[in-house]
């Protein structure tokens, strides 16, 4: 609560803080909110601009472009929601136990995330997408693994400090068992660091999964999703421009929005790191 | 007297951050004549360094708030002029020696070139004669192998060595004032002597005058000639050293004065001031050092002058019989 | 020096070995079994076999890797199932378009970038520094696909100015090779039509690419140069008085690059994976294409080849930078 009234003071996370409302508000109630049916084509009315009954137009099955685009909200966003926290969950747990068991198994482990991170990030979500088959639970799961070695390294820092602290040492000695140590003491300990990396990781975690989307590697028509979208609307880029410019906008605003609202709490709960 | 080279005159200051602000000083009284030493003591958050950092105009400015006085260096108001009009001082009249020589050189220019650049900077000196100029610059400060320490970097230097390339840097281009904030307060003890030894000779083989910063009375007495004492950004006391220091009137010197270790009475126990310091957000109206001061009375809840005691010996405390109003 | 270098090309080597693993791991045990597209729709059991026979897939998956690393070591990539022609042939050929188009972009990302964060460290909190933060939360919001779409639009649909795809118009001939960037090539060539040609057809692309890039750089030099602005070197620097310009350059600037070069080399990589969305949308005849154009043809050992190159390419990139740090820091040189 008093993180949010601080993002509100700061006029520059405030507005993205209410365009953040509204995009949870249009994710949560989307159903609800569309004029048309995102999914059923309707021939009749393909490709027309945009007008007072299609705000931005339809596309080539005469589907409304902005009903579209409010149900991809629940996909695109849900989607990197979903990848980003069960990265996290993974990578905090490997992470952890690494960093708290030590020997060999964080060796094992710390170079396999070296290995990870010998790829671009871009590159290596594509090729493990298509690995799995294009689909967009599998666009996620890519999306998760690429993000894993930094949530492994970040929990395996922290435990590591935490786990030469008096208090974990006693704890040991006196036989606690590991998981238990882990739970209580290491796990709050990453709370901070894990959320602020997660907040900083969602709006990149929605550009890929566009991204993978528009390279055919992410969602399947005729799912809305947003990169799907601009990918089949790109063939018609010159003569309705209308088509794949809106549903790229709506990307554009909801990564800039969760990366303004990502970089404000980073420098809320951690200042040393933002200025 | 001849002219004053330095003259600050009633100085308040206070750092204003959103929503809050601090005075960090007030009605700050401090003079220093030409070729003068003079010790500048208090405890850390006193203000010294703010003081010293004001005269050069390098406090943060976008925080800074100048509430009352004047800074009058070489008969020139350093508060009303421009940036570029201090600038011009700095270094070329005003060399500034800091506390901390492990980070006060740039890391990444040899020893050598940041001289050299300083030097270049404030005179007329060709390539050739400026290189010259280094090297006996090191030697001034008793470097002894200057050709060796112009190509090193700093972090191949001891503490000590860096802080005379520090010196050598400050007193480049012959300041009329050297302003020395706590110079030998990060170094070995034996190294300390040398260096407060050293910025002696500059000062008196150059004629410059010196404000020396300290939390250390032993660096002030065995230095300085005249010494004035902060306490929480205020003037509490001010005089010759060894009459402040022999007779401390106010008793916020007198306290500090005993909890210095004696090394004649080693049975004595240090004495420790009881009290917390004040909070500079809410200063308070009467005297600063009264929720501390043994010798509170009535009259403390009055904030007191700087009033002459005797003999250029001023104290800002009621309870010290004073020769004028 | 010396040890340094050592250190990181063992550790090369343990990086390159464990890529060799993940790519192997991706090709051959992952669902999108690679037969399955080789053989086409519905395909009979014994043409499975055969398929599999041929491929070696009917080994115990330790021989297949062995193979396979043997190959690659080899400069062996394997045989595309598009064009039935070696891998390695088809990338090296793509790989000067795609180098010249990265090269490029990163030229123009950090000739802006770096400046842009110096000036909005410099003057933190006024209005200059909360248009360049604007503009580079921007860089790193964008979608790199929609951001070409836009200047396509913009740039080429509307106004005219510029080409929309590919390195050269088609009624141009391709300049004589030379280093395999056209730009370089065109300029020893000495046709100037040629020249200019090159330079409009690189614009957009570079631009697009360098954007995301350029965001980065000046996220990241702004906090180093903040961070750097703080130091007491550059308090006495200011106490010396020592001109703006020079603290700024070369007691903050010169301190602040140490940090962020690392940042910078590994924006490089993320430059390369830009290029595969890049190249697709300005149709440029780089790996990047060449991979997406592998996708849609589900020629998986394409796929998993660029990988390993890429891989490659990021992994010596990176070696590259360390040293560079290290020659740049006094501290790690001696």
């Amino acid at each position: 609560m008093k993180a949010i009234r601080q993002l509100i003071r700061n006029p520059f996370t405030r507005g993205a803080f209410f365009s953040l409302c509204v995009i949870a508000f249009v994710g949560i109630f989307s159903p609800l909110l569309t004029p048309y049916s995102p999914i059923d084509a309707k021939p009749e009315d393909r490709l027309l601009p945009p007008g007072h009954l299609h705000y931005f137009g339809t596309d080539e099955l005469g589907r409304d472009i902005f009903s579209r685009i409010i149900a991809g909200t629940r996909v695109s966003v849900g989607i990197a929601l979903f990848a980003i926290l069960l990265s996290a969950l993974v990578g905090t747990f490997i992470g952890s136990f690494s960093g708290f068991i030590g020997r060999w198994i964080d060796q094992v482990i710390m170079r396999s995330t070296d290995v990870l991170l010998a790829f671009p990030t871009l590159v290596l979500a594509l090729a493990l997408s298509a690995a799995l088959g294009p689909s967009i639970v599998n666009a996620a799961l890519a999306i998760a693994i690429v993000k894993l070695p930094i949530y492994t390294r970040l929990a395996r820092t922290q435990a590591l400090s935490v786990s030469h602290t008096l208090f974990v040492k006693a704890a040991k000695t006196f036989g606690v068992s590991s998981p238990w140590i882990v739970r209580r003491h290491i796990v709050p300990n990453l709370l901070t660091p894990i959320i602020v990396q997660i907040s900083l990781d969602i709006g990149d975690a929605i550009l890929l999964i566009a991204t993978l989307g528009f390279l055919g590697l992410g969602a399947q028509p005729p799912t809305p999703e947003w990169g799907a979208m601009i990918s089949t609307g790109w063939n018609y880029l010159l003569d309705q421009w209308w088509y794949p410019t809106f549903t790229g906008a709506a990307i554009f605003i909801a990564v800039i929005v969760f990366n303004i609202i990502g970089d404000g709490i980073r420098d809320l709960l951690d200042p040393k790191a933002g200025e | 007297m001849s002219e004053l080279v330095l003259e600050i005159k009633n100085l308040s200051l206070s750092f204003d951050t959103q929503g809050a602000s601090a005075s960090i000083l007030k009605n700050v009284e401090l003079h220093i004549g030409p070729g003068e030493i003079v010790g500048l003591v208090g405890e850390s958050g006193s203000g010294k360094s703010v003081t010293a950092l004001a005269i050069s105009k390098l406090l943060p400015t976008q925080i800074t708030k100048f509430s009352s006085g004047s800074i009058v260096f070489n008969g020139i108001d350093i508060l009303a002029s421009s940036e570029t009009e201090v600038a011009k001082l700095r270094g070329k009249r005003i060399g500034f020696v800091f506390q901390e020589p492990m980070t006060a050189l740039n890391p990444t220019m040899t020893i050598g070139k940041q001289l050299f650049h300083v030097i270049r900077r404030h005179s007329e000196l060709t390539k050739t004669e400026a290189l010259a100029k280094v090297r006996t610059a090191l030697e001034e400060v008793l470097i002894s192998k200057p050709e060796v320490v112009e190509n090193q970097y700093p972090f191949q230097l001891s503490g000590g060595m860096r802080q005379r390339v520090v010196i050598a840097m400050a007193m480049a281009a012959n300041p009329t004032l050297l302003i020395a904030d706590e110079p030998t307060t990060a170094l070995d003890v034996t190294v300390q002597a040398e260096i407060l030894n050293l910025i002696a000779k500059l000062a008196k083989d150059h004629g410059t005058a010196v404000l020396l910063i300290s939390h250390d009375l032993g660096v002030i007495a065995n230095s300085c000639s005249r010494v004035t004492v902060l306490y929480a950004g205020e003037v509490v006391e001010s005089g010759i050293v060894s009459e402040v220091l022999r007779k401390p009137q106010h008793p916020y010197t007198q306290a500090l004065i005993k909890s210095l270790p004696d090394i004649a009475d080693r049975d004595s126990l240090l004495e420790t001031i009881a009290g917390e310091f004040p909070d500079l957000r809410n200063r308070p109206e009467g005297c600063i050092y009264a929720p501390r001061c043994p010798k509170k009375f009535e009259a403390c809840e009055v904030r007191p002058m700087l009033r002459i005691a005797k003999d250029l010996h001023s104290v800002a405390c009621w309870a010290v019989e004073t020769t004028e109003k | 020096m010396l040890r340094l270098i050592r250190a990181r090309l063992a550790m090369l080597v343990i990086v390159l070995f464990g890529v060799s693993i993940i790519t192997f791991l991706m090709a051959h045990v992952l669902p999108g079994d690679p037969t399955a597209a080789l053989a086409g729709p519905h395909p009979s059991q014994e043409t499975l076999n055969s398929i599999r026979t041929q491929f070696g897939l009917d080994k115990p998956l330790p021989v297949q890797y062995i193979k396979y690393l043997s190959n690659l070591f080899h400069g062996n990539l394997g045989t595309s199932i598009r064009s039935q022609q070696p891998i390695t042939q088809e990338i090296l050929a793509f790989f000067p378009a795609t180098l010249e188009l990265v090269t490029v972009a990163f030229l123009l990302a950090i000739g802006i970038g770096i400046p842009l964060g110096v000036i909005a460290a410099v003057k933190k909190n006024t209005f200059s520094d909360y248009v360049i933060r604007l503009f580079a939360v921007g860089g790193v919001s964008i979608p790199l696909f929609w951001g070409g779409l836009v200047m396509i639009l913009i740039f080429y649909a509307k106004l005219g100015w510029l080409p929309a795809s590919g390195r050269l118009d088609i009624e141009l001939s391709s300049p004589e090779t030379i280093t395999g960037f056209y730009f370089i090539d065109a300029l020893f060539g000495g046709d100037k039509e040629t020249f200019i040609n090159v330079l409009k057809h690189l614009v957009m692309p570079s631009l697009a690419l360098g954007y995301v890039q350029l965001a980065f750089i000046v996220r990241q030099v702004r906090s180093s140069m903040l961070d750097a602005l703080s130091q007491d070197y550059y308090l006495t620097g200011r106490a010396n008085g020592l001109s703006h310009r020079f603290l700024v350059v070369r007691y903050a600037l010169r301190n602040a690059l140490i940090p962020s070069i690392t940042i910078i080399g590994l924006s490089f990589g993320s430059l390369l994976g830009g290029a595969v969305v890049t190249e697709t949308v300005f149709d440029w005849p780089g790996m990047g294409k060449y991979v997406t154009d592998s996708i849609l043809g589900r020629d998986f050992p394409a796929i998993m080849g660029f990988t390993v190159v890429i891989a490659l390419a990021y992994v010596i990139i990176n070696l590259l930078v360390d040293l560079l740090v290290y020659s740049l820091d006094p501290q790690t040189r001696k």
